[in-house]
Order: C-alpha cells, then sequence, then structure tokens
C-alpha cells in the first residue's frame, strides 16, 4: 500500500531499484512483459487442468500422462512468475504485485478445476453445512457435529449467507467467491505488509514467491474454511496496524487505527488460531519496536496486541458460555495441546518419537522436502545475518527474525509430536510469513553480491530453480497428498478420492429419512452414525449426521459380541454403514475410520460388515449396492447379543 | 471534476437499493447475481470510503473495499443478531441495505468536513501539485490479459465437462426406514442413479409371506415412494428390490432387523 501510494514519510517510503537492481542480464523471461507472463500462467492453469481430466479419465493419480501435464502446467505457472521476480532487472511496484495477483488466482483456478462440480475438501463439507443451517434457521451459532468449535467461529458463514442471500447463488458458488476473494487480499495485503517492512517492492515480491513454499497456501488456506477468511483479515490488519503507527497525518493514523480494530475483531470472531496468530504477531512487532527504539511503533502495536488479547480472551469466555460445555475452544485444542506435549516428552526420554505415521511418501517427494528444508534453513541464517549486519534497527525486521523461531518450533512438533506432519504444515501459514521475508534478504543479497553478478543469468537461473523447487516442494507435500494429486476414479476411505456423487446421494438420503443428528426423539441422545473415512465428511456436511470417530471396533468381529454391545449403548451409536468396496482394497490414506491412527496393512474382513446382516435386532435400512446402513437401535435401544 | 466528486457515492447507492429491490422483486438468476455482488460490495465501498478517506491510489482502494465488504456483514449479523432479528435471506439483504445507506451518510458526511472554504484554490492547488497523468494502457497488452482471462476461464469451463463426463458408479438407493414421526409406518423409497430409465419390482415380505408386489419405472435422477404398516418388534418385515428383467436375483434388500425365514442375501 504504502509503496503503491508512496504516501508515507521518508522512514518508510519504498527504496527505488539500487544500481544492482538495474543491471540488465541475459534472462529472457526478465525481458517479457507481464502481460505476455499471465498468458503464458493462464495455459499453464489450462494444461494442468488437462492433466486432472487425464486423471478422471482413467487411473487418477497413476495416470503417467496426467501427471506430466500438471506438473508441466505447474512449472508454465511458476517458471515465469519466479524468473520475473527474481531478476535483476528494475521491476515496478505495480508489476511485482500483478505478478503475485497472477500466480494466486492461477493456484486457485487449479484447486478450484480440482473438483469443480461441488466441494471435495473435507472441512468445506463443515462450512457447508453451517453456512446452509444458518439460512434455514437464522441463527447465528447452529449445532455442527463435524466441527463443533466452528460454531463459536460464524464469521465464514456469515459473509457467505449474506452473498447467497444477495445473489441467489448456491452456497457452493458463493463459498468460492468468497474464499478466492479472502485468499486473494491475504496474499495482497501480505504483500503490502512486506513492502512495508522491508521497504523494497522488489524483495517483498522476491519474500511473497517464497512464501508460496508453504504447505497449506494453495490447499487449506484457499479452501472454503474459516481460516481462509480470517487470513485476509489478518493481512488487512497488519497492514492497518502499519499504516497507523507511520502515517504523518494525526488523522490518517487514527484512521487506519480504526481499521485495524475492526480486522481484529473480524479475526477474532472467524477464527480461533489465526486471532492467536495475530496478537502473538502484534505484540511481537511491539517488543521489537521497543527493542529498536521505536517507540511511538512500539505503543501503536502494543495498544493493538492489547485489544486483540482482550478481544480473544473475551471471545472464548462468551462461546464457553453460549456453547455447550464439549464444543468450546478449550476443549477443542486440549487433545493437540496434550497429544504435543507427551509426543515432545516421548522424543526427550527416547530420542525419537514414538508417533504413528501413516506417511509412506514416494522417494521423490522425500528428497524433495528435504532439499526444501534444508534450503530454507540455510537461507534463514543467512537471512537472520543479514537482517542482524544491516537492519538492527529495524523493528520489523528484527520482529521477522524473532519470528523465525516459530519455524525451528514448528520443525520439531514435525518429527517429534502424533500428527507432527499435519500440524507443522497447517502452522506454517503462519511461521512461513517471517522466514520469507528473511530468506528473500538472503537471496536478494546472494543475486546482488559482486562476485555472484559475474555470473548474470547463470546464477539466476541457478535461483530460480531453487525457489521453484521449494514451491514444488510445497505442492509435492501438501494437499492433496500424492495418492490423490489427480482426481480419479474413486479411492477408499481417501478423503477427497472418496467423495463422489454415491457418498453425496447417499449423505442426503440419510438427511431426508433419518433426520438430521439432532432429531432423535430422545433429546440426550443423538443420531450418531458409525462410518467410513471416505463418507464420513460427506454425511456430517451434506447429511448432517453425528458421525463418530473412532469406530474400528465395530467392524472387527464376525459375530456381534457383548463387548461390542456395551460400548455402542455407552457411545449410543444409532447407526452404522457398511461399504463393500472396504473389503477389496486399502485405504491410500491409511486408516478406513476417521480419528485411527493405526494403519490399516490389510483390507477389512467381509464377515466384520457382513455380521450386522445376521444380527437380530439390527435393522437393515438402506441399500445402494456397495453402502449398507444398519440401525442398530430400531428397537428402539442397541440389542444384546443372544447367549 | 470537482462537480462529479460525489457521483460514486450516487452510483454505489443507486446500484445497491437496486439489488435489494432485486431480491424484492425476485428477478430473473442472472440480474439478481449482477446487482446482488453490486449491493454485496457498496457497503465495503462506501465505508472505506468513509474510515479511509484519503486518495488511496486504485488497487489500494480496491483492497480495502473488498477488507470492508468482508468485514461489516460480520459485525452487521452479530448487530443484528444481539437485536434478535433471524439471519435468514431478507435479514441480511436488508443488512447490507442499511449498511449501504449508512455507508453513504458516513461518507458524504466525511467528504463534506473535507471541503475547505475555498475549494477552488484548492483545486488549483491540487492540479499544480497533480503528478502527470499515468500512462495509457497499451491496448496490446490489455488484449492479452483478456486473452489470458478467456484462457484461464475455458480451463474451468473444461475442468467442469470433463467432472460431469467422469465415468461414476451406477447405483439405486433402496430404503425402509421408519416414518420419523409415527413409527408404526415407514418409508419404501427407490431412488435411481443407474443413467437411464429402469424397471423395478419392490417385493414386500411380512410373516414370511409377500403383502405387495410394486412395480415402477424409474428415469435417472427418480424417485418413488410408499408409506407401509412397520413394526419394529412384532414379526419379521422384508423387502427386496428386483432390477427387471431379472426378477430371480434379488438386486438390493431392506428389513426390520427381526431375523427369520427370510434373510438379505450376503454382502457383496
Amino acid at each position: 500500500m504504502v509503496a503503491m501510494g508512496g504516501s508515507l514519510g521518508s522512514r518508510t517510503a519504498v527504496r527505488g531499484p539500487s544500481r544492482a537492481e538495474q543491471v540488465p542480464e541475459g534472462s529472457g523471461l526478465s525481458r517479457l512483459p507481464v502481460s505476455v507472463i499471465t498468458l503464458i500462467v493462464a495455459i499453464g492453469v489450462f494444461v494442468s487442468s488437462m492433466g486432472y481430466a487425464a486423471g478422471r479419465a482413467g487411473a487418477g493419480p497413476n495416470s503417467g500422462s496426467g501427471l506430466i501435464l500438471y506438473w508441466a502446467g505447474q512449472l508454465l505457472i511458476l517458471v515465469p512468475v519466479a524468473g520475473k521476480l527474481l531478476s535483476r532487472r528494475h521491476l515496478t511496484n505495480g508489476s511485482a504485485l500483478a505478478l503475485i495477483v497472477v500466480l494466486t488466482i492461477a493456484e486457485y483456478l487449479l484447486k478450484v478445476n480440482y473438483t469443480p462440480l461441488g466441494f471435495a475438501f473435507n472441512d468445506e463439507f463443515l462450512h457447508w453445512r453451517n453456512t446452509t443451517n444458518m439460512l434455514q434457521t437464522g441463527n447465528l451459532f447452529e449445532a455442527n457435529f463435524g466441527l463443533p468449535v466452528g460454531t463459536g467461529y460464524p464469521g465464514l458463514e456469515e459473509v457467505t449467507a449474506a452473498l447467497v442471500s444477495a445473489t441467489g447463488l448456491p452456497v457452493y458458488e458463493a463459498g468460492l467467491i468468497v474464499a478466492g476473494i479472502a485468499h486473494l487480499l491475504f496474499i495482497c495485503f501480505l504483500y503490502m505488509a512486506f513492502c512495508v517492512a522491508i521497504r523494497s517492492h522488489r524483495i517483498a515480491g522476491i519474500a511473497m514467491l517464497i512464501y508460496f513454499g508453504t504447505q497449506s497456501l494453495t490447499s487449506f488456506n484457499s479452501m472454503f474454511i474459516y481460516e481462509t477468511l480470517a487470513l485476509g483479515f489478518l493481512g488487512f490488519c497488519i497492514v492497518a496496524a502499519l499504516r497507523s503507527a507511520v502515517e504523518k497525518s494525526p488523522a490518517d493514523r487514527t484512521r487506519w487505527f480504526i481499521v485495524a480494530v475492526l480486522s481484529i475483531l473480524a479475526t477474532v470472531v472467524t477464527h480461533h488460531v489465526t486471532s492467536y496468530m495475530l496478537t502473538a504477531f502484534l505484540v511481537l512487532v511491539a517488543i521489537a519496536s521497543r527493542l529498536t527504539g521505536s517507540r511511538n511503533t512500539a505503543a501503536r502495536f502494543g495498544i493493538l496486541g492489547a485489544i486483540a488479547a482482550l478481544s480473544v480472551t473475551a471471545w472464548i469466555l462468551i462461546t464457553n458460555a453460549i456453547l455447550p460445555a464439549g464444543d468450546s475452544t478449550i476443549n477443542y485444542f486440549s487433545p493437540t495441546i496434550t497429544g504435543m506435549v507427551q509426543g515432545l516428552e516421548a522424543l526427550q526420554k527416547s530420542g525419537s518419537s514414538d508417533a504413528p505415521s501413516t506417511s509412506t511418501s514416494p522417494i521423490l517427494n522425500t528428497g524433495i522436502e528435504a532439499v526444501g528444508l534444508l534450503l530454507v534453513a540455510v537461507l534463514i541464517a543467512a537471512g537472520c545475518w543479514q537482517a542482524w549486519k544491516r537492519h538492527r534497527r529495524h523493528p520489523w525486521i528484527i520482529g521477522m527474525m524473532i519470528g523465525c523461531l516459530g519455524w525451528v518450533v514448528a520443525l520439531g512438533i514435525r518429527l517429534g509430536t502424533p500428527d507432527g506432519q499435519e500440524l507443522a504444515g497447517r502452522a506454517a501459514t503462519y511461521t512461513y510469513i517471517p522466514v520469507s521475508v528473511l530468506a528473500a534478504l538472503a537471496l536478494t543479497k546472494l543475486v546482488n553480491s559482486g562476485p555472484v553478478r559475474r555470473w548474470g543469468a547463470l546464477v539466476t537461473t541457478v535461483v530460480v530453480t531453487c525457489v521453484v523447487t521449494l514451491i514444488i516442494d510445497g505442492l509435492a507435500n501438501g494437499w492433496p497428498p500424492f495418492w490423490e494429486r489427480l482426481p480419479g476414479p474413486h479411492l477408499v476411505a481417501s478423503f477427497e478420492a472418496s467423495v463422489g456423487p454415491q457418498e453425496i446421494a447417499t449423505s442426503l438420503w440419510a438427511l431426508k429419512y433419518l433426520g438430521p443428528g439432532n432429531s432423535s426423539s430422545n433429546a440426550a441422545v443423538s443420531n450418531t452414525i458409525a462410518a467410513d473415512q471416505g463418507i464420513y465428511p460427506v454425511l456430517l456436511g451434506y447429511g448432517d449426521q453425528d458421525a463418530l470417530q473412532v469406530v474400528s471396533w465395530l467392524y472387527d468381529s464376525p459375530t456381534w459380541t457383548k463387548a461390542m454391545w456395551v460400548h455402542a449403548s455407552a457411545q449410543n451409536v444409532h447407526y452404522v454403514e457398511t461399504d463393500i468396496r472396504t473389503t477389496q482394497s486399502l485405504p491410500p490414506a491409511g486408516t478406513y475410520f476417521p480419528g485411527d491412527n493405526v494403519p490399516a496393512t490389510k483390507t477389512m474382513p467381509l464377515a466384520g460388515i457382513e455380521m450386522f446382516n445376521k444380527t437380530y435386532g439390527i435393522a437393515r435400512v438402506y441399500d445402494d449396492g456397495d453402502i449398507i446402513i444398519y440401525d442398530l437401535m430400531s428397537q428402539g435401544y442397541v440389542p444384546e447379543p443372544k447367549p | 471534476m470537482y462537480r462529479n466528486r460525489n457521483l460514486d457515492i450516487f452510483i454505489t447507492a443507486g446500484v445497491a437499493l437496486l439489488g435489494g429491490a432485486a431480491f424484492v422483486a425476485k428477478v430473473p438468476g442472472p440480474v439478481q447475481v449482477v446487482l446482488g455482488v453490486a449491493l454485496f460490495f457498496a457497503p465495503g465501498y462506501l465505508w472505506s470510503e468513509a474510515i479511509l478517506s484519503q486518495r488511496l491510489p486504485g488497487a489500494e482502494r480496491v483492497l480495502t473495499t473488498a477488507g470492508m465488504t468482508l468485514i461489516l456483514p460480520i459485525l452487521g449479523g452479530f448487530l443484528f443478531y444481539g437485536l434478535g432479528i433471524s439471519l435468514k435471506s431478507p435479514a441480511w439483504v436488508g443488512l447490507l441495505v442499511v449498511l449501504t445507506l449508512l455507508g453513504v451518510i458516513a461518507a458524504a458526511v466525511v467528504r463534506l468536513r473535507e471541503v475547505p472554504e475555498d475549494a477552488r484554490a484548492q483545486e488549483r492547488g491540487r492540479q499544480a501539485a497533480r503528478p502527470p497523468e499515468p500512462k495509457k494502457f497499451p491496448t496490446t497488452h490489455a488484449f492479452i490479459f483478456g486473452v489470458a482471462a478467456v484462457v484461464a476461464l475455458a480451463s474451468v469451463a473444461y475442468s467442469v465437462k470433463s467432472a460431469d463426463n467422469q465415468k461414476t458408479t451406477l447405483y439405486t438407493q433402496f430404503g425402509m426406514t421408519k416414518v420419523l414421526t409415527d413409527s408404526q409406518k415407514a418409508y419404501l423409497s427407490v431412488t435411481d442413479y443407474q443413467g437411464q430409465a429402469e424397471q423395478y419390482q419392490v417385493k414386500l415380505y411380512a410373516k414370511n409371506k409377500i403383502i405387495h408386489t410394486y412395480n415402477f419405472t424409474l428415469s435417472q435422477g427418480g424417485s418413488w415412494q410408499q408409506t407401509i404398516a412397520y413394526t419394529a418388534t412384532g414379526y419379521q418385515i422384508l423387502a427386496n428390490l428386483y432390477l427387471q428383467p431379472d426378477l430371480k436375483t434379488v438386486y438390493e434388500c431392506t428389513n426390520n432387523g427381526i431375523t427369520g425365514k427370510l434373510k438379505c442375501p450376503k454382502t457383496g
């Protein structure tokens, strides 16, 4: 923002291109205008989409031609943008922003093109359900069986409901628009914040490019989920906070301060983790500003940090009061924190984590991940050196330097705790912000250094290759994983690859004939259903069923046992879904059932699902050839096994 | 220029009000989409004008407008909820219209307060200090951007077509479920997803006898439903679905959980 308008004082004005930045070089990419690069990127999107189509037409993720097309398309997207941003040729602020926007839209379109007919990513179903419930009932805090904590953070649903109401669009289309805008805003605001923080739009552009190496950026952070929207607010708040600290006019400072406060409030009621991270960021910059002697900035950020902390605390207390005890934010995070602590304790005791791992990534993915980690570690070290040597009086850069510790912590979590891979992947959204800034500082210094400049285009090529490798690492090891890189035929119990028309129709049937999860005649007992991982999110979303986790014990035995009866009665299991396909192939995702953490090593026994068919008192209420639903409580109670 | 400096407010308010009217009048889909999008963004634009009244560059204005557009329904929704207003579609449209009208007032007040006494002198000074007109956007680049947009949108259309054509499992849903409000009755239901019209037969058994035989034809997506007398504890009820012309092989089966002489075929 500052960079574009140039409305700030000299203290934060964006530096113009230095002599080094204007050195001509032989790279062809650097000479291409942004419009031509945009066209190449659009062609890349088309080529990758052809890869998706090849997957759908046959072998899915095993389609060789599909994979080649997908990655060729990605290279068409990434290489021209990276080449232009990383070249030493002068790039205007508008061009840098345009390239970042083009890259963001291209990757978002690929996310849309993966499942263009409807939502397929698990978490999106949950917010589809929340939005639909809000529009039907008019209540803000409607129960959601799949994401109880999300009930207390209805920001995304509010915005989407407003758009659905105004336009008459279905929730899917409206959700794509809201998520797309929020995602693009996050990227643009982050770029602008970098411009202010680093005082160079060129380095800011490179930092954003490196940020695209974040594993969750093009997947989780662009899905129709509450974090996507909250990140947009986080970016808006950071920019507004920076402007409120550096604007010359007191009136302008006040105006930006108001925007920052509004952004904080919107973040707090939209997503828990993002609001905590925003608070941490504001406090971090306040501390860094104090350490570097920028008292005004420290005061502004300190006040905003305090407002954020108070808002977060107040909202946790309010939601704890409004929502049922089990759905509170504290309850939501308790298992994660306990698991992390236990994992770290195990790491301390044994030197290695006992965390179960379901990850069996191909060697190429693992290799590129290792290279990526090494590159990032080296760039962080070099960036920290640069920051200390040249910017030690700069509050934001020092703040970013301190923030890099988050990456180290995330690395520890990744290696040492259960679900560490996923947690670290999700945390990367935040930890990569300071990392990308420092990495950009290091890369720019490297490219501009005297000895390296002599090698001109060769060095640029190497740097472009390294950065593109980082981004490909993020894509390859992010989501969707390698076994569903391309859409394709139905896979057993495997997230998006298991979501098809049959699962959706079954869920809609369940909602129509079984009623929603809270429609049980007994108010104390909900219509719970046990189901495999494949249909689980669809039952929660479209079906509005109270689908249970960790239910493999129901499918293990060829006979209905007393232990199962006790367990099922205790958990009020009302319905059980079985899918014949689970007896025919192993789940590429690792486990058959949600919440299980022991990878399946053999297919499910047919006797385990056939058992329901011959047990007295268990009604077979639905059959579509593959999926069968049994009613365990057809007689009003879970039947006791006959002796 | 000065004469038209409030034109944006009037246009935004006008389009937003049309959006509200379109909702009330239930105009055809595409018109409502266009006007609805305008209504959705109008409060964001006006409030970003009101709060950040400084002359922001174009891209900044777009981004702050979009940011405020996403923030306002959230905070406004909480306000309505606090006032006891049910947040169904009319309330959301009403909220957007109210936010737009308040935004008009706020932006107008801010602009009035900013008009200096000697506006003409200010305007002259501004013109003198104004930076040179930005370069015109070359037509060639605009054309290339346009082609890129077409290619990108074509990729979406291509993906939709590809997903539509994807081969999926052909199946038929067969259900027998208690009526939620009357446990003495149940629905027998069949829905066809065979990709074409199919003839079905349902045989309903009670106390080991056929009590009903239903024959019907369903096209793709078509449904059949019958209400039957039901018991969960008294005697066995079982229903077999046959896909004609094969009336010997049970295609799908449902029952009430009471085991007896008749059995559903083994799974798979």
